[in-house]
């Protein structure tokens, strides 16, 4: 029973934890614009996360050891270097979205500036990873996070047309007044958005801090396939309440106050509150696993004493790095750049980095040296170079088409 | 040094007036400013319709019209920096800022309005504005 019960928190959390500021604006902007049409992205994102989350948490789980410290010993300290650098910029920009969005969700509740609601998210999410328990963490944001299946209800409540929406889906096709280049460049940023590096980092260092083991790979397993998936139905959610709202009043979405509205709209004032305990939520608990991920990475790579469940004046230098980019994240958020167009250029260079991220993953998982019998099977190492192509295609056509299409206007 | 000095004085205060080559050029800008300021209208009429339903409470509402007059203006201001090159783009400049000043000050009411907590006035005062959207969507589609 009791086995029973952390299987189903698990799956809970995975769902609420799934959605973060990038998927939030990512989804509703794609669905404002392009309706459905870019459903299949959030698909093919979906299982590309599911993917490496399973293999890198099946690592940490076999091994005992984070993916960075097994990146540079596997791969050099050089092609590590590359590989953190480039994911330690991604997850930089997105912790500042993440922040920026949790005082942008909190102005919405009481329409005061969010920049002077910045300092104090910062120190807060600095407190939370310094005095909260991993687990519990963990838990508690992801729970929140699933205030935001109100998106799933707002959806039903505006009646779409089943039909068209499943055509739409099933038949993508540019709409009307779209090019092609700025199709494909949303579909790109959707993409980054599913697949953002900080999630894995995360999931493998989490694995390594809550002392996972062979035993627990069934438990990862129905988390990863089931939670995901379950997170990604809800990002179509958030596309498909922008699309029956404000694809026919020509609205496109530029603030996070308008992705709120849909649900306001079927929703009421219930259901207003709802997504905003949500935006809290899902921002908050993605800021904290984005501070700690740099964290984790930076600690991993040069071998330091890492992790909450190490006595911090063991781990001083691993949180001194937290602290430092929590700090960094809250200034560049306070220079007032619109923490909405921070978190779009952040899912995109996401897009850009993530060969770097995803091609160690894969490597160290399928070498028996250090996986044993646990290594990948036939299918999923093919499934695997297969996506390893598709990453590689969008990660070189990302910012040719940030440029062709000035960042998708 | 001096040349180069005053070609970067040239190239930066070029930059900060947006170059418009051609009438078409022109109307293409037009059309996209038209577009993006409708949106913000729109925006926040679909406010104003959760504010009569009762569907929305005012903080939230002050947010999402403050917004929209925010990016509006900020459309607004781009455009009138736009330089146009003919008595025909004079005339076209003339007729949609005129329409955008609508827009902004329609929205700032809204915004006024709202923040006084007279949220069932957000109906009425809001009007205009659906006129306004009108014109704008029309001028935006002629435009492209």
């Amino acid at each position: 029973m009791k086995r029973l019960l952390q299987v189903f928190l698990g799956v809970l959390t995975a769902i609420g934890g799934f959605v973060d500021i990038g998927d939030l604006v990512a989804n509703a902007l794609v669905g404002a614009r392009f309706g459905m049409s870019l459903a299949w992205v959030v698909l093919v994102g979906v299982v590309g996360i599911c993917l490496f989350a399973e293999m890198s948490g099946r690592v940490a789980a076999v091994t005992g050891r984070g993916t960075f410290d097994l990146v540079r010993e596997r791969l050099g300290v050089r092609a590590g270097l590359l590989n953190l650098v480039a994911s330690m910029l991604v997850t930089f920009l997105t912790l500042a979205a993440e922040l920026g969005g949790v005082a942008l969700a909190i102005e919405l509740a009481t329409s005061v500036n969010y920049l002077l609601f910045v300092p104090l998210v910062a120190f807060l999410v600095w407190f939370v990873i310094w005095r909260m328990p991993f687990e519990h963490m963990e838990r508690a944001f992801g729970l929140l996070g699933l205030a935001l299946v109100v998106f799933a209800v707002a959806f039903w409540k505006l009646g779409p047309d089943w039909g068209s929406m499943l055509h739409q889906a099933s038949h993508p096709a540019v709409p009307d007044g779209e090019g092609h280049p700025t199709y494909w460049y949303y579909a790109i940023a959707l993409f980054g958005a599913a697949m953002t590096p900080y999630e894995v980092f995360f999931f493998s260092s989490g694995a390594v801090e809550e002392g996972w083991t062979k035993k627990d790979l069934m438990i990862e397993r129905i988390n990863v396939y089931l939670g995901f998936p379950l997170g990604g139905l809800l990002s179509i959610a958030i596309a498909g309440c922008t699309w029956l709202v404000f694809m026919p009043a020509g609205v496109e979405v530029d603030h996070l106050d308008q992705v709120a509205l849909p649900v306001a709209l079927a929703a009421g004032k219930v259901g207003l509150a709802f997504v905003i305990v949500g935006f809290v939520a899902a921002t908050f608990g993605a800021a904290l696993e984005t501070g700690l991920s740099t964290g984790y990475s930076i600690a991993q790579y040069l071998g330091w004493s890492w992790g909450k469940s190490v006595a911090p004046v063991r781990a001083a230098r691993f949180h001194a790095v937290v602290l430092v980019a929590i700090v960094l994240g809250a200034m560049l958020i306070l220079t007032t750049v619109d923490p909405i167009m921070v978190t779009e250029y952040s899912i995109v260079f996401s897009a850009v980095a993530l060969p770097l991220t995803y091609f160690p993953i894969l490597v160290v998982a399928n070498d028996p040296g250090y996986m044993g019998e646990a290594v990948n099977s036939r299918l999923t190492n093919a499934l695997g170079t297969a996506y390893l192509g598709l990453l590689t295609v969008v990660s070189l056509a990302a910012i040719p088409l940030m440029v062709a299409t000035k960042a998708g206007q | 040094m001096r040349r180069g000095v005053a070609l970067l004085l040239a190239l930066l205060t070029a930059s900060c007036v947006s170059p418009s080559r051609t009438d078409r050029d022109y109307e293409l800008k037009a059309g996209n400013s038209a577009k993006a300021v409708a949106s913000s209208v729109a925006t926040a009429l679909l406010g104003v319709e959760a504010a009569r339903r009762h569907r929305a409470p005012g903080p939230y509402l002050s947010v999402l019209i403050a917004s929209a007059e925010e990016d509006a203006s900020s459309v607004q201001s781009q455009f009138d920096s736009v330089q146009p090159p003919s008595a025909h783009a004079d005339a076209q400049r003339a007729e949609l800022d005129d329409l955008l000043s609508q827009a902004v000050d329609g929205l700032a009411l809204l915004r006024i309005t709202v923040r006084r907590g007279e949220l069932d006035q957000l109906d009425t005062k809001a009007r205009p504005l659906r006129a306004v959207l009108v014109r704008l969507r029309t001028l935006s589609e002629e435009w492209q």
